[in-house]
């Protein structure tokens, strides 16, 4: 186990490396510069800015001092359009409430979504089984900037219930969160059914049956594990979804977190600032990825993980 | 919750609040806190509260008293003499100095401080030269040279600190396919020219222009000079390059073989070496702090320099005595410009001429972090409120200033400034009570404009920007001034903004908004009771039928074609606009008037903003949309963008005319007269279109009713000092604001008063 976990952990460097360098290359090809403005600079003062990040060397060059920056000044990095600012000081300020915002908002979602795939698989066929997986049809399909104004037409303006915006305290953070889970919550819902429904059919159920146990504990103690099989897989990119997705919630919101640098910061050509979120993206996503594979091996023993 | 009115749009109770702590949503992170550095408004709205300037924008965005209680100034408005207040003082006590304004004002024309808000110092005499880095002092005594070589003859030899304007630099790079002229081209009007572009693969291209026709320069490959670094030989005639003034330089190889030839400044690049040289002129123009016994119009500009000869790079530095800024002692600060500039108390209103603290920035550089001291811990400011917490992209807040004088007089003594970008949320945030005013920087969303517009709270001003499409009038058919005033005069405006903008905006005909302040409003409004009309009539309102005929006149006849019109033998034009919904519903509606009542079709073309800028920059374009927000009250920030020497001037349109007639205008002190020649002015502009005016702005917004000192101005400028919060205000409809702003007393006259 430990042996794998520390292979994961290997090969996630040339993982990152291959990301960093892709995403490095492509930022520096898109036309326009970081400097760009409506207002024209002149032309030696545009170049004296450029010069101060050394966007005229050779691509390699640039390539080769950030690299030196990253592993021997231990920086990420200026941010370009937030002088005073480095990457890693932006990053340490939004990054918690993103994750704050996607933590519990993955919480919210499989408290929501196993029950409801669970009623849905042992109720299979019923009028429970319908409403449960309408409503995650629903779920899935409603896109997020149309629940959020949704909801907060409803739950804040009409009825004063929770803050129509901003990130103050936890009544700030019902609606935020409710919105990320809900197509989370909808699509588990679908996969906890599917899974519970493949599950039930096996014979080590039934032997759990034949012995006289309770339908709960035969469900619960039993046939969860299996069932939750597809959900854990899913959450690999079910995470990067909700994180990407963040971006969305956090400007109805008005919420300060990291998702919004990813369309922004490519958009004002911030080089560093892309680099360092793609960066922490793919280290979330890398670790996020490992431990679901752990996690499989938990819930089912039977699968192998040294392949 | 309580009191909710359907008069007013949301709650006007704010229980568990403060009733000294106003609420308000900036709309964006600022960039800088720094006024060296600041120049979007998010940043600049905010360094309005925390610093104070010489002067202030008042209750309705006039200029009043600020650090400054009064000045002199000499009758041709070139030389001004500021008076800082006693009781002026930073937020840790120490007094305000004229040397602190010295010190920022040099600071922020200083090349390395790469300030993007200097433009706005370039009044200062030797500013522009001084900030593009091409006035720079000897450091010691120094020979001047014949070529770009020590060893070459000597012309003469220059003093110590001698100030030298720097023409060109030698070695340059040359890597052009253009084959070198002999002999300067006679008769041409100016040259176009486009390196090769890389990533799209676009060949380099050269035109000659001339005044009727244009041919393109022939690429040679055996004609070409080699790729390499050249010295500069000689700086020859002035040629027009990509519309701006560039010279016929000579190079000559610098790999032996000796070749030479002449191209245009604008086919050259700096070359990266070591032993580099400046060909300089020697520049007698700096400041005396003197004001002339009489006015002579033209006195103050600068003369224009002469080439000497070659001085080493290294033998240069930049020295910021040659700007015309000093402070004579610590109250008194002496001003002279490079042009007259009636209009300068609005000009010492904006951020980039706040006063910043030497001792705290240079501790900062010397640690490495320039950008550092901005944040609450450090930050030193002397306006009326100072920077208490700094959330990053969420919220700052201020509180007041214990040094200020206003201390005691402030209705607001906390503000919370939000950073929420999305309007919809900013609105509902307003609703419920979050906030007490949308703010500057923000706006309402359009869609929702119709039912807003019901409520008592809403607001709408004219404002000082314009929304137009620039014509790149290098590309025919553009060139043609009859297929502008077509184009233009196709476009219903009135329609557009009843149907498609919606925000009871102006159409525009002309460039300079009728309500622009500084005399130029009321001017334009005795000529009309007049009887004359420069900009509505003929040839200026929409005029579909006009429009055919001229275009048909330019060679196009246009035929009617089943329900509209076709215009011959008329090649599809292009329309650029940066990727936004806005942007986008307004060009569809012109797209569609072009073809209805013109027969002209045109395709539309968005993309991102940098992308666009960086397009538009070379000239790959046919009509792009832009605007131009006033960056003071009066015509000449209009006007600026057209003069042929402009950044700003994109179109390649420059008019000889034009340019003498808004210099004319900005030089003289005859507030009357100046606005006269600016109207005449326009009315060029209006005649050859090398913009269409579409609409100038209104800016709406909602404001709560218990907000009194709001008086919501063409400059969209509100500053929190005069406000207060009253909660009686349904009894109460007075707006007066908070504190009742000094008012200047009447400048004295320079060189009498003793500084």
């Amino acid at each position: 186990m430990s042996r794998f976990i520390l292979r994961r952990l290997f090969s996630l460097v040339p993982t990152l490396f291959l990301v960093l360098t892709v995403v490095f290359v492509m930022l520096r090809l898109a036309p326009g510069s970081p400097f760009d403005q409506e207002r024209s600079v002149p032309p030696e003062q545009l170049a004296a800015m450029e010069e101060r990040y050394h966007l005229h060397d050779p691509i390699l060059k640039q390539y080769g001092n950030w690299l030196l920056m990253i592993g021997r000044d231990h920086t990420l990095g200026p941010s370009m359009k937030y002088p005073g600012r480095s990457v890693e000081e932006i990053i340490g300020l939004t990054l918690p409430e993103s994750m704050k915002l996607g933590f519990w908002g993955l919480i919210v979602a499989l408290a929501m979504g196993i029950p409801l795939g669970i009623v849905g698989a042992v109720r299979q066929n019923t009028w429970k089984d319908s409403v449960a997986m309408a409503a995650a049809m629903l779920g899935i399909s409603v896109p997020r900037f149309v629940l959020a104004p949704l909801l907060v037409l409803v739950l804040s303006l009409k009825l004063y219930w929770l803050p129509v915006a901003r990130w103050e305290s936890w009544r700030h953070m019902v609606l935020p969160v409710f919105c990320t889970a809900l197509p989370m919550a909808a699509y588990i819902a679908r996969l906890t059914r599917a899974g519970m429904l493949e599950v039930i059919r096996s014979d080590f159920i039934r032997t759990a049956r034949a012995k006289g146990l309770s339908e709960r504990v035969v469900i619960v103690r039993h046939a969860l594990r299996g069932a939750l099989l597809p959900v854990v897989s899913f959450l690999g990119p079910g995470f990067a979804g909700m994180l990407v997705g963040s971006l969305v919630i956090e400007r109805i919101f008005d919420i300060p977190g990291m998702g919004r640098y990813l369309v922004e910061g490519v958009q004002n050509r911030d080089y560093n600032l892309v680099a360092g979120v793609v960066l922490v993206y793919a280290v979330l996503l890398s670790v996020a990825n490992a431990a679901v594979d752990v996690a499989y091996r938990f819930l089912d023993p039977r699968v192998e993980l040294d392949t | 919750m309580t009191n909710d009115s359907s008069e007013y749009f949301g709650t006007t109770s704010r229980p568990g609040k403060d009733p000294h702590h106003f609420y308000a949503n900036n709309g964006q992170e600022p960039e800088y806190l720094d006024p060296g550095k600041a120049h979007d408004t998010a940043s600049t709205r905010l360094i309005d509260h925390l610093y104070e300037g010489l002067a202030t924008y008042g209750p309705d965005a006039e200029p009043v008293p600020g650090a400054a209680d009064s000045y002199d100034q000499s009758p041709d408005n070139r030389f001004y003499r500021f008076h800082i207040r006693e009781d002026a003082k930073w937020s840790d006590g120490k007094p305000v100095t004229a040397g602190d304004f010295e010190y920022s004002w040099k600071r922020a024309l200083d090349p390395k401080t790469q300030s993007q808000a200097a433009v706005t110092l370039y009044m200062l005499k030797n500013g522009e030269l001084f900030n593009q880095g091409n006035l720079k002092v000897t450091k010691v005594e120094t020979a001047v040279h014949t070529l770009p070589d020590e060893t070459s003859a000597e012309v003469t030899k220059l003093s110590a600190r001698a100030p030298v304007v720097i023409l060109g630099r030698s070695p340059l790079h040359i890597d052009t396919a253009i084959p070198p002229w002999a002999a300067i081209p006679a008769d041409i009007e100016g040259l176009g020219y486009d390196k090769a572009d890389l990533k799209t693969g676009a060949p380099e291209k050269a035109t000659v222009l001339r005044e009727k026709s244009s041919e393109p320069v022939a690429v040679s490959a055996d004609a070409r000079l080699p790729p390499g670094d050249y010295a500069l030989l000689r700086r020859l005639g002035p040629v027009v390059c990509n519309g701006e003034p560039d010279h016929w330089l000579e190079v000559e190889a610098l790999d032996g073989s000796h070749k030479r030839g002449l191209l245009p400044g604008c086919m050259t690049s700096p070359a990266k070496s070591a032993k580099g040289f400046a060909l300089i002129a020697k520049w007698d123009a700096t400041p005396t702090f003197h004001a002339p016994k009489e006015v002579v119009p033209g006195a103050g500009d600068p003369p224009k320099p002469e080439p000497l000869g070659f001085v080493p790079m290294s033998a240069l530095e930049g020295d910021s005595s040659v700007l015309g800024v000093r402070a004579v002692d610590d109250r008194t600060l002496e001003v002279e410009l490079d042009y007259p500039v009636p209009y300068i108390l609005d000009i010492l209103c904006s951020s980039v001429t706040d006063p910043v603290r030497r001792d705290l920035i240079e501790a900062f550089e010397a640690k490495g972090d320039p950008d550092g001291w901005t944040r609450p811990e450090t930050i030193l400011t002397n306006g009326p409120y100072r920077l208490k917490t700094w959330r990053f992209r969420y919220e700052l807040t201020f509180d007041r200033n214990p040094y200020h004088r206003y201390f005691d007089q402030l209705a607001i003594h906390e503000i919370t400034w939000m950073a929420v970008e999305s309007y919809v949320s900013t609105m509902n945030l307003y609703k419920v009570g979050e906030l007490d005013y949308i703010g500057d920087n923000s706006a309402l969303p359009p869609p929702y404009l119709p039912v807003l517009r019901k409520k008592k709270d809403f607001e709408i001003t004219p404002s000082l920007a314009e929304y137009w499409y620039e014509l790149n009038t290098k590309s025919p058919p553009l060139d043609d001034v009859r297929v502008r005033q077509a184009l233009n005069l196709a476009i219903d405006k009135q329609s557009l903004i009843d149907n498609v903008v919606r925000g009871s905006q102006t159409p525009a005909t002309h460039f300079v908004p009728d309500f622009t302040g500084q005399g130029y409003d009321k001017y334009l409004a005795s000529l009309r009771k007049s009887g004359t009309d420069p900009f509505h009539g003929k040839g200026r309102d929409f005029d579909p039928e006009r429009a055919r005929a001229l275009l048909t006149e330019a060679g196009y006849k246009v035929v009617k074609d089943g329900d509209g019109y076709r215009a011959e033998g008329m090649a599809p034009l292009e329309l650029l606009y940066n990727t936004s919904e806005g942007h986008r519903v307004i060009a569809v509606a012109i797209q569609d008037m072009w073809k209805k009542n013109l027969g002209v079709s045109v395709s539309l073309r968005n993309e991102e903003w940098k992308v666009m800028l960086k397009n538009v920059r070379d000239r790959n374009y046919q009509i792009v949309r832009f605007g131009w927000v006033a960056d003071y009250d009066h015509p000449q920030t209009f006007m600026d963008t057209f003069m042929s020497k402009s950044p700003n001037n994109r179109t390649g349109w420059a008019n000889g005319k034009f340019d003498e007639l808004v210099q004319k205008a900005r030089s003289t002190a005859d507030q009357n007269e100046s606005m006269r020649l600016y109207v005449e002015a326009d009315r060029i502009l209006a005649d050859e279109v090398p913009k269409l005016p579409i609409y100038f702005y209104t800016k709406s917004t909602l404001v709560k009713p218990y907000v009194k000192g709001f008086h919501f101005n063409r400059r969209n400028i509100q500053l929190v000092h005069w406000m207060r919060l009253d909660p009686n205000f349904a009894s109460d409809p007075s707006d007066a604001p908070a504190i009742e702003p000094s008012s200047w007393p009447v400048p004295g006259d320079y060189e009498k008063a003793t500084p």
